[in-house]
């Protein structure tokens, strides 16, 4: 009878709808940045004072791994910049109704899609 | 500490399959899946399936929900009441999202119609949860009117219409629990997160031309809890059954408590 009570499910069952996907992408990215950005602050400073184990390291990675990294950090950047203007524009009480979010939120991923189309389609 | 995961005794199991007559006899059979779970024994929570025939009822999900009742398994528990979105006491997950069951037509829903009690929520029976923290949260704002003295012609504290309609989408709210019980940091915060339901209402206050205590509210809700796990989600606005914008809301909170600053 005095059985604790079970929690009901939450993430398990709720739709992933626009509005939760975009903000934990939002978040994810915002992570990716802030380990990629240490993990480039600690190559520069290796690159500098100890430019022969940084050659050697470096020409020891094959190129497919070197390019999809720069492409998921760039991916993040770009990502988290655009979502983040949506953000800035929330603080300001400009787009919070429910249709101007979604549109927004198309728009992030429109953008999203042509900006690292132009990026990698140059440099690729 | 967020918990993304169900402990051991949370974890729904499956369940039983029922139907409400031979399947050839069934002219439009709809399936709905239900969360169970009875304190009563030591079993864990389960989903049960009961395949219905939609013509032999009202359209929406809670008249099919109490046909289930009344028909095929009086032990199943779920709170109701007006049946026409105005109590807010059906709300419940149906097929992934908060809604009143009272205002969901059955025929609307593709495939099985899953229901699941209010997300990340103590379950007391079935699909009925324990509110009580959610209702804490609500107290905690003081919802009431909060003034020094009465007016000196003895009469009602008065608006002007402009003031009044500033109101408008803040009022309407039925306390269903659909927007904080949608919200994954109302789950990951259940005890010092506010929730969306509760900062309407706070800013319901806040806006209110009549109330006094402007100033007291704000800095009671200028917490990095109580409001600031708000990250504008915006999962609360969809989830709304009234169509509220509990998201909006907190955002003019924020906006006040910046220029409080």
């Amino acid at each position: 009878m005095h059985q604790e009570k079970p929690t009901s499910p939450h993430l398990q069952i709720y739709k992933p709808q626009l509005t939760s996907l975009l903000s934990i992408s939002h978040r994810f990215c915002g992570v990716v940045l802030l380990l990629g950005t240490i993990f480039l602050c600690i190559a520069i400073t290796i690159g500098i004072m100890y430019p022969q184990l940084w050659d050697s390291f470096y020409q020891n990675i094959p190129n497919w791994i070197t390019t999809l990294v720069a492409i998921a950090f760039s991916a993040a950047l770009i990502y988290h910049w655009l979502n983040g203007i949506r953000h800035l524009l929330w603080d300001k009480l400009i787009g919070l109704e429910l249709t101007s979010v979604y549109r927004s939120g198309y728009v992030v991923i429109g953008m999203f899609i042509i900006l690292m189309i132009v990026l990698w389609g140059v440099f690729l | 500490m967020a918990e993304f995961f169900l402990n051991k005794h949370s974890v729904v199991k499956q369940g039983e399959h029922f139907y409400a007559k031979p399947t050839g006899e069934i002219k439009q059979p709809k399936t709905f899946a239900i969360y169970r779970w009875n304190p009563d024994d030591d079993k864990n929570p389960c989903i049960n399936r009961y395949t219905i025939d939609l013509s032999d009822m009202g359209p929406k999900i809670l008249d099919a929900i109490i046909w289930i009742k009344d028909n095929m398994d009086s032990s199943i528990s779920f709170r109701r009441s007006c049946r026409e979105g105005v109590c807010g006491s059906c709300s419940m997950n149906i097929s992934g999202v908060n809604r009143l069951a009272c205002l969901e037509s059955s025929a609307d829903y593709a495939g099985e119609i899953r229901i699941n009690p209010l997300p990340h929520m103590p379950v007391v029976k079935d699909l009925v949860t324990d509110m009580q923290s959610f209702y804490d949260h609500y107290s905690e704002i003081e919802p009431w009117l909060q003034t020094s003295k009465a007016p000196a012609d003895g009469r009602e504290h008065r608006q002007s219409p402009a003031d009044r309609k500033k109101l408008d989408g803040l009022y309407e709210c039925i306390l269903c629990a659909c927007c904080s019980t949608s919200c994954p940091s109302y789950w990951w915060n259940p005890d010092k997160y506010l929730g969306p339901a509760a900062l309407l209402q706070a800013y319901r206050w806040v806006a209110d031309s009549r109330d006094e205590e402007r100033k007291k509210r704000l800095k009671y809700l200028d917490d990095k809890f109580r409001l600031y796990r708000c990250h504008t989600i915006m999962n609360c606005t969809n989830a709304c059954p009234k169509d509220l914008n509990p998201a909006k809301a907190i955002a003019e909170l924020k906006q006040e408590i910046n220029q409080l600053h």
